[in-house]
């Protein structure tokens, strides 16, 4: 057992292709954007599809009386950043919780109930 | 370390079973939330694992960035351990296998009888089955020697069988004049109840009833093969099937 952590802490502190001082630097970016900017972000090239997305989780957010900032995501390398290959999608704190798909209004509360 | 690649969860089919929380050892699971699923540490999910996806019973859990076409299995929970590999289990969906097992159809009468029966049976049902949408297959096998009896699990003459199962739950038996000729000894054959009554060879309402039965299932056959042996009176049977094939005919003199 104290083996698997180990190998686990191992894979932690080289989890991260860049190190932060990787030199593909748009790579470093995309990654370190991640985690930075609003909580909620959608991720899409900027179709309706998106932006009714974007609607959705906006209305979302304020119905549960939570911070409405949402990012909206267009440049394809952030995109990728995330492992996406279908959008519109949804992030939420730093994790994809849908893609692919248009979600309503309540699905997006019922998701946001969910995680957080 | 799968930074695109973790599960997501679709929150709208799943049904807080927790099953994927579970399973996962690797702890991608926020096992706070459980059982409802919430991905904490997408960066310890393996990389095209596809476990919890695997075992999620309503099919919710997809992958961000898979590209390996897998869709997940839905609603099919799949048995981890199949309970026998007679293949009684393994039958897809749409599918009717009927199997016809005997041990003689030139001299027993029950055996003919039987077969005539079914045929007849099969003549009708297998229209409408294939118009319920269903693929038929009607196979009539001799269990000509004791290792095909063994192979086939027989274990008694005649058996039908739907998608690997014997329609009769009990095997019940008397004396075969044919068969015991043919052996040369004592050998029993099936008799058939139905509504209360023996018969040596089943009326056609009986047959009719247990194959929509089964292929319907509204009869909980449960799985019999899990033990095996060529019952004695079949033993006798290719024993003294074997030892009076020494005779001209080949055994089917009588
Ligand atoms: S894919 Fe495997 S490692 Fe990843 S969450 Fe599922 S079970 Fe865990
Ligand atoms: S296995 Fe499927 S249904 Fe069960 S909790 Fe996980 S996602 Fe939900």
């Amino acid at each position: 057992m104290s083996l698997f952590g180990k190998k686990n802490k191992n894979e932690k502190t080289t989890s991260c292709c860049c190190g932060g001082n990787c030199d593909a630097e748009s790579m470093a970016k995309a990654e370190s954007s991640k985690t930075e900017g609003a909580s909620v972000k959608v991720l899409g090239s900027g179709c309706a599809k998106c932006n009714q997305l974007e609607a959705a989780a906006k209305a979302a957010l304020q119905q549960l009386g939570m911070d409405t900032t949402i990012d909206h995501v267009t440049d394809f390398s952030q995109i990728a950043a995330y492992g996406i290959m279908t959008t519109p999608a949804l992030v939420i704190d730093g994790k994809v919780v849908s893609y692919g798909k248009v979600l309503k209004t309540e699905e997006v509360i019922k998701i946001l109930q969910k995680v957080r | 370390m799968a930074k695109t690649w973790y599960p997501v969860i679709n929150y709208l089919t799943c049904v807080d079973c927790g099953t994927c929380v579970v399973k996962c050892p690797h702890e991608v699971y926020d096992t706070e939330k459980a059982p409802s699923p919430v991905v904490k540490n997408p960066e310890s999910c393996i990389d095209h694992c596809h476990d919890c996806g695997n075992r999620c019973p309503v099919g919710a859990i997809t992958y961000v960035g898979d590209d390996t076409g897998w869709t997940p299995p839905n609603g099919e929970q799949t048995a981890e351990e199949p309970c026998c590999s007679c293949g009684c289990e393994a039958t897809p969906e749409k599918k009717v296998i009927i199997e016809y097992l005997y041990l003689d159809l030139q001299t027993c009468d029950r055996c003919i009888g039987t077969d005539n029966v079914l045929d007849e049976v099969m003549l009708t049902l297998t229209p409408a089955l294939e118009l319920a949408g269903y693929e038929v297959e009607y196979k009539k096998i001799e269990m000509e020697t004791a290792e095909l009896a063994e192979q086939y699990r027989f274990l008694s003459s005649p058996t039908i069988r739907v998608n690997g199962q014997d329609i009769c739950k009990s095997v019940a038996e008397n004396s075969c004049g044919c068969c015991s000729d043919i052996s040369g000894t004592e050998v029993d054959c099936r008799v058939f109840e139905y509504n209360g009554d023996s018969y040596e060879v089943p009326p056609k309402e009986m047959l009719a009833e247990a194959i929509l039965n089964a292929v319907f299932g509204q009869v909980e056959i449960g799985c019999s093969c899990s033990k095996y042996e060529l019952p004695e009176n079949l033993k006798t049977f290719y024993v003294g099937k074997k030892s009076k094939s020494g005779c001209s005919c080949g055994g089917s003199c009588c």
